[in-house]
């Protein structure tokens, strides 16, 4: 087989699996949940990176920080924990009732 | 003192390293008290001095800082451990303070830093990197933009010369190591198997055991389906035929570049693939 | 006088911050919620599931933006990407009022992500009302501006908080989003009455009231959002109510989320308060 034999089959494999990879993305069932599996597509995206995407959280809020619990970092070359410092003797947040 | 004279100061103050006790160092760097630079524009009240008061924001900063990297990277931060890992985003945080008004965008150079800096993760620096650029790569898949995904009368107009769009979400990478187990270990502790002779990672009440990770190429698709970021292992092949469409080659110049009779297959295969996944878009014909 | 023109002329009740733990019960319980209050920054994202959801609540419920990161007070101008991205989730929302905080956080390019503590002097107004001015213009709707718990006073202060709250205000014809959590924390770490500054304020700008949870540490007080509302901060939204009439409010708790009905039921106290036949018991 020549190169140029070899191009136009690459070519042509090319443009029948644009099309049979579009025909078979249209005619898909819309996909709810997070179930992999439940069609073509989803079995076809791979292996989910997390067991709940709802564990990514936003970074943004307007509270105050003491400290860095639960986040890993900030423990300053493993001598500190970051929890319970400053100060923090009294924890007033149980309200007065 | 200006309003932008007092911002610079009081930045430069906040943004300052704590000490290994996380409390704000007595002296800077170039030996001036804090106490005294404190005092000369923050109030004490009858409770806390100029140096406590300024204190507290110095020691936030740190924590929101170091607390948003560090979110981002919990395999890496599996792999080396807190002691190296802390040193890691610590030093990448001094060199690299936050230029974008969201949060989002301050850990996207760490994989590009631990490139740059071998010496915080040693003899496992590129399965390091590794992990960090699979991580960051999840990052930029979760809330990556999604383009309209090619129509059918727009594939009718495609030729050869035609190039394609992937989607902004889909991530390509070539890596040494099988990182994407790992991740999966550390990601989805409850699903993974367990390997022998591996570290053991305890987060919470679940303890993950981490697969033993020795050189292998791999070739991973990170992209968002339905709301959830997959991974997909490619072929050699597979990767350079993508790659080189992400690049705007056009569909003959990409294909060429594998081009051969044992490769048709895994031509269509890979077209059909990325097309029912959606990863085309708004082609230049 | 709830509806003015601070909040759009909008009659909203008691609402609670959209959080993602409770994405779920929302979505599939479809609570009865007044309205919720978003973080803007959280979904300025190009694409995803923070945008998905958002969309989602939106098919449902009334939600009113609150941002984080405009530094209204920073003394050099705003980033023109934000304000972009901002005024594209503002058309996406359709919130008929806007908040960020009466701080800054930014200089040089570079970003500290926390709110800081302006010094009240008169080139802080000036400069301040500027920035907010620019920002309504520029987004097309009302803006009202929070004030912040503090740490820290400068000996550059000419003016108490209160005081500087009303000339910015007045000075950027805007609104006042009235946290008195925020009020009750700066008064134990300042010293100040914060009866005081509520009395202060000037009634017919509040668009809305903030109220949370905060730490109460042995030298000092921390707005941590991690608790019911105390006490003291539930007899300032009283009198705030009491003055501006019943006004849109909203609970923000951040850390340790409990369960969306315990949160929804704490915000829920709220309407002892908002019932003007209840005031004078609720108060007494």
């Amino acid at each position: 087989m020549n190169h140029k034999t070899a191009s136009n089959l690459a070519l042509a494999a090319a443009f029948a699996g644009l099309l049979s990879g579009t025909t078979a993305r249209l005619n898909a069932q819309p996909v709810s949940g997070h179930e992999a599996g439940v069609s073509g597509a989803a079995i076809a995206a791979g292996v989910a990176m997390t067991a709940q995407d709802d564990q990514k959280l936003p970074k943004h809020s307007c509270k105050g920080k003491n400290d860095c619990k639960g986040q890993g970092g900030g423990k300053n070359a493993g001598k500190n924990s970051c929890k319970g410092k400053g100060d923090c003797a009294t924890d007033g947040s149980k309200p007065k009732n | 003192m200006t309003l932008l004279e007092l911002q610079r100061r009081m930045e430069q103050d906040v943004r300052r390293p704590l000490t290994a006790e996380l409390t704000m160092q007595p002296r800077t760097t170039e030996g001036e008290s804090m106490d005294e630079i404190a005092a000369a524009y923050i109030r004490p009240n009858s409770e806390l001095t100029s140096f406590e008061r300024l204190e507290i924001y110095n020691r936030q900063y740190w924590f929101r800082v170091i607390g948003a990297v560090s979110e981002d990277y919990p395999a890496l931060q599996a792999l080396l451990g807190d002691e190296r890992f802390d040193a890691l985003v610590l030093a990448y945080l001094k060199q690299r303070p936050s230029t974008s008004w969201t949060l989002r965008d301050l850990s996207a150079h760490l994989p590009q830093f631990l490139e740059q800096h071998a010496e915080f993760a040693s003899e496992q620096h590129r399965l390091a990197v590794d992990i960090a650029r699979l991580e960051w790569a999840y990052v930029e898949a979760f809330d990556g933009a999604e383009i309209e995904p090619l129509a059918s009368d727009e594939l009718a107009k495609l030729g050869p010369e035609s190039t394609l769009a992937l989607q902004p979400h889909l991530r390509l990478l070539a890596v040494d190591y099988p990182v994407d187990e790992f991740v999966l270990a550390v990601k989805k502790p409850e699903e993974k198997a367990v390997t022998s002779g591996a570290a053991q990672l305890r987060q919470a009440n679940v303890t993950t055991t981490l697969p033993a990770m020795a050189p292998e190429q791999r070739y991973l698709a990170v992209h968002r389906y339905d709301d959830v970021v997959y991974y997909r292992t490619l072929e050699e092949s597979e990767f350079r035929l993508l790659k080189a469409l992400q690049e705007r080659k056009t569909i003959a110049e990409a294909v060429e570049i594998i081009a051969g009779e044992e490769q048709v297959a895994t031509i269509q295969q890979t077209f059909a693939l990325s097309s029912e996944l959606g990863w085309f878009c708004h082609p230049t014909i | 006088m709830p509806a003015n023109p601070f909040n759009g002329y909008t009659d909203y009740g008691v609402g609670i911050g959209l959080r993602v733990p409770h994405y779920d019960h929302i979505l599939s319980r479809k609570p009865v919620v007044d309205w919720f209050e978003i973080i803007s920054e959280n979904y300025m994202v190009d694409g995803g599931r923070p945008l998905r959801i958002l969309d989602q609540i939106l098919d449902q419920y009334r939600v009113v933006q609150h941002g984080v990161s405009m530094y209204f007070g920073s003394a050099q101008a705003p980033n023109r990407d934000h304000l972009r991205r901002l005024k594209d989730l503002v058309r996406r929302t359709g919130t008929p009022w806007l908040s960020d905080h009466l701080c800054w956080g930014s200089v040089d390019g570079r970003y500290t992500h926390d709110l800081l503590p302006l010094p009240y002097t008169w080139e802080a107004v000036r400069t301040t009302a500027e920035r907010i001015r620019q920002v309504q213009d520029f987004l097309e709707i009302p803006v009202a501006v929070e004030n912040v718990s503090s740490y820290a006073e400068f000996h550059e202060s000419q003016m108490t908080e209160w005081e500087f709250l009303n000339e910015v205000v007045h000075a950027a014809d805007c609104g006042i989003l009235l946290d008195v959590n925020n009020i009750y924390v700066s008064s134990r770490n300042h010293e100040f009455d914060p009866m005081e500054y509520v009395n202060s304020i000037p009634a017919d700008r509040v668009a809305q009231i903030h109220i949370a949870g905060h730490s109460q540490f042995e030298r000092y007080t921390l707005d941590t959002h991690d608790h019911p509302v105390l006490d003291p901060v539930w007899s300032l939204y009283a009198r705030a109510i009491e003055r501006c009439g019943p006004t849109a409010t909203l609970l923000e708790w951040d850390d340790n989320i409990p369960t969306f009905d315990e949160v929804h039921a704490e915000a829920l106290k709220a309407n002892r308060f908002l019932q003007p036949s209840n005031v004078e018991e609720a108060v007494a």
